[in-house]
């Protein structure tokens, strides 16, 4: 699905944000980025969905950011359109496709249940909760049917309760096949509990520290969370992020 | 807040107006001050009765002209403010002369506008629009340029094209800058249709409040005078207040500044 060669990134400025990424994402894997702040997460990501270019390396993609809306992104922020309703706000990367404004919302409308917010269309975004304004940027981003999802620490900013519940559900939606997510985050938990592989970045420039396979059932549910093996695989992804920060 | 503290603020202008004109009143008898110089509020109230409906017919030729020039600016305004987004180029060669047009004070160019321009009533809209036009044109396009950096990256992970991203995005986006330039365009509108009836001392075959301030000033009916004057104020502030309950419709669902206060 992705693979990265030697991708590296100066800013403008000077700050050398990436340097000498390799990775390769094969299609259905579910695949965080974790690392401490400033180590590069959002930069990687944002390569990967085209917004800036690598300074250098290559980057190949086995699927085209644009109208066809293979690639979805939910920023860490709900980012949604204060002035559209929430049924609006999901349809919007259809209605860019040019896609009929019946049709979008019908989608869009699936999209929402999706995500567990059906009876809400017509909810403007201050009227939702945070957690609910999440849900509609997540609907947003799958109204497409994206093949890659990259998101970017999408539920750092909610409540604990909050983001146990959306994890859930993003691994629920993954789970019904044919998606590739790359999940930014900085908490060891929720990238163990979420994904099938960790890639630890270590800073200053970013690269990457460490490339871990999280060998935990595939069915994860809540119980999951005090199972001896997830305790372990969090005690060993911590020990790399703590390798990474002093490195 | 108790209901009753809640009417009590909404009263609390018209108490403060209540006390004014009656300290006026009791100003103008105690001191036996002759109405050429300063009319009592009585005065005024019966020369707004006398003269009233004639009146009416120069304010609304004003309020004709200060309509228009508000409605051309806004055409004007949005189109330019649009353009200056649209392109660097564009921007740097051309908002250096809004600005000039901006600084350079209305009085100052309106006899010149006035001599170009054949048609008085043509020219007092021109004057109109030249005042009105730059708080839209600053406002709306600040307003274009703060549409929010992830929504635009959105919009580029899309692929959408640029008209796009202006209809669906910085449009929107710049909804309440623009209406906060219009409620200044609006007094502003105004003024500037007054002023410049001042300077060409005529609006043609139709004359609009200004030429009747200046006539009754000539005449010495200064209770005349200030009759004209109060409707010009009350005009400004029906301008006004129509601006914000227009803003107020339009952002009635999102935006901050219209939100009902409970929450
Ligand atoms: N547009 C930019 N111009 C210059 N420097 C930038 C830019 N964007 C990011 N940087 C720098 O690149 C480095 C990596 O930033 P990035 O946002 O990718 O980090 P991050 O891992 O996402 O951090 P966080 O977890 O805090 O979001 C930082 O040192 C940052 O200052
Ligand atoms: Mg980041």
């Amino acid at each position: 699905m992705l693979r990265l060669t030697g991708v590296g990134k100066r800013f403008r400025n000077g700050t050398e944000a990436l340097s000498g990424i390799d990775l390769e994402v094969a299609a259905g894997e579910f695949v965080s980025l974790l690392g401490p702040s400033g180590c590069g997460k959002s930069t990687l990501l944002r390569l990967v969905a085209g917004l800036d270019s690598p300074s250098t390396g290559s980057l190949e993609r086995a699927v085209t950011p644009g109208p066809s809306g293979h690639v979805g992104f939910v920023f860490q922020d709900p980012t949604l359109m204060p002035w559209a309703t929430a049924v609006d706000n999901a349809a919007l990367p259809l209605r860019l496709a040019g896609v009929t404004a019946d049709h979008a919302r019908a989608r869009a409308r699936e999209a929402l249940r999706r995500v567990g917010l059906g009876g809400f269309e017509g909810a403007w975004p201050r009227e939702l909760s945070g957690g609910m304004r999440m849900r509609v940027s997540l609907a947003r981003a799958l109204v497409t049917e994206p093949r890659l999802l990259l998101l970017d620490e999408p539920f750092a900013a909610l409540d604990e309760i909050t983001r146990l519940r959306l994890n859930e559900d993003l691994r629920e939606l993954w789970a019904e096949g044919g998606l590739t997510v790359l999940f930014v985050t900085h908490s060891v938990f929720e990238s163990a509990w979420l994904s099938n592989r960790v890639v630890v970045l270590r800073p200053r420039p970013g690269r990457v520290h460490a490339d871990v396979a999280v060998e935990l059932p595939a069915a994860r549910g809540p119980e999951l969370r005090t199972t001896p093996a997830y305790n372990a695989a969090c005690r060993a992804l911590s020990a790399r992020l703590s390798e990474a920060m002093a490195a | 807040m108790s209901r009753a503290r809640a009417v009590a603020l909404r009263l609390s202008p018209l108490l403060v107006g209540v006390v004014f004109l009656g300290a006026w009143e009791a100003l103008v008898r105690v001191q036996a001050i002759p109405p050429y110089v300063l009319p009592g509020p009585l005065l005024v109230l019966k020369a707004l009765r006398d003269d009233g409906p004639s009146l009416l017919g120069s304010l609304a030729f004003t309020l004709k002209i200060t309509l228009l020039a508000l409605a051309l600016a806004t055409v004007s305004g949005v189109a330019l403010a649009i353009a200056l987004t649209w392109s660097r180029w564009i921007e740097r060669s051309l908002f250096p002369y809004a600005v000039a047009l901006q600084v350079t004070p209305i009085v100052s160019i309106a006899p010149l506008i006035i001599i170009w321009v054949n048609d008085p009533a043509s020219a007092l809209l021109v004057c109109a629009w030249l005042v009105a036009f730059f708080p839209i044109v600053s406002n709306t396009a600040l307003g274009l340029a703060s549409a929010d950096r992830n929504l635009v990256d959105l919009f580029a992970l899309y692929g959408a094209s640029r008209w796009q991203t202006l209809r669906r995005l910085r449009l929107p986006a710049a909804l309440p800058h623009f209406l906060a330039g219009l409620r200044i365009s609006g007094g502003l509108a105004l003024i500037g249709a007054v002023v410049a009836e001042f300077v060409a001392g005529t609006g043609g075959a139709e004359t609009g409040l200004a030429f009747r301030l200046l006539e009754a000033g000539y005449r010495l009916q200064i209770p005349k005078m200030f009759a004209a004057l109060l409707l010009l104020s009350l005009t400004g502030i029906a301008i006004y207040a129509a601006l914000q309950a227009l803003s107020r419709f339009l952002l009635r669902h999102w935006h901050e500044s219209s939100l009902p206060e409970e929450r």
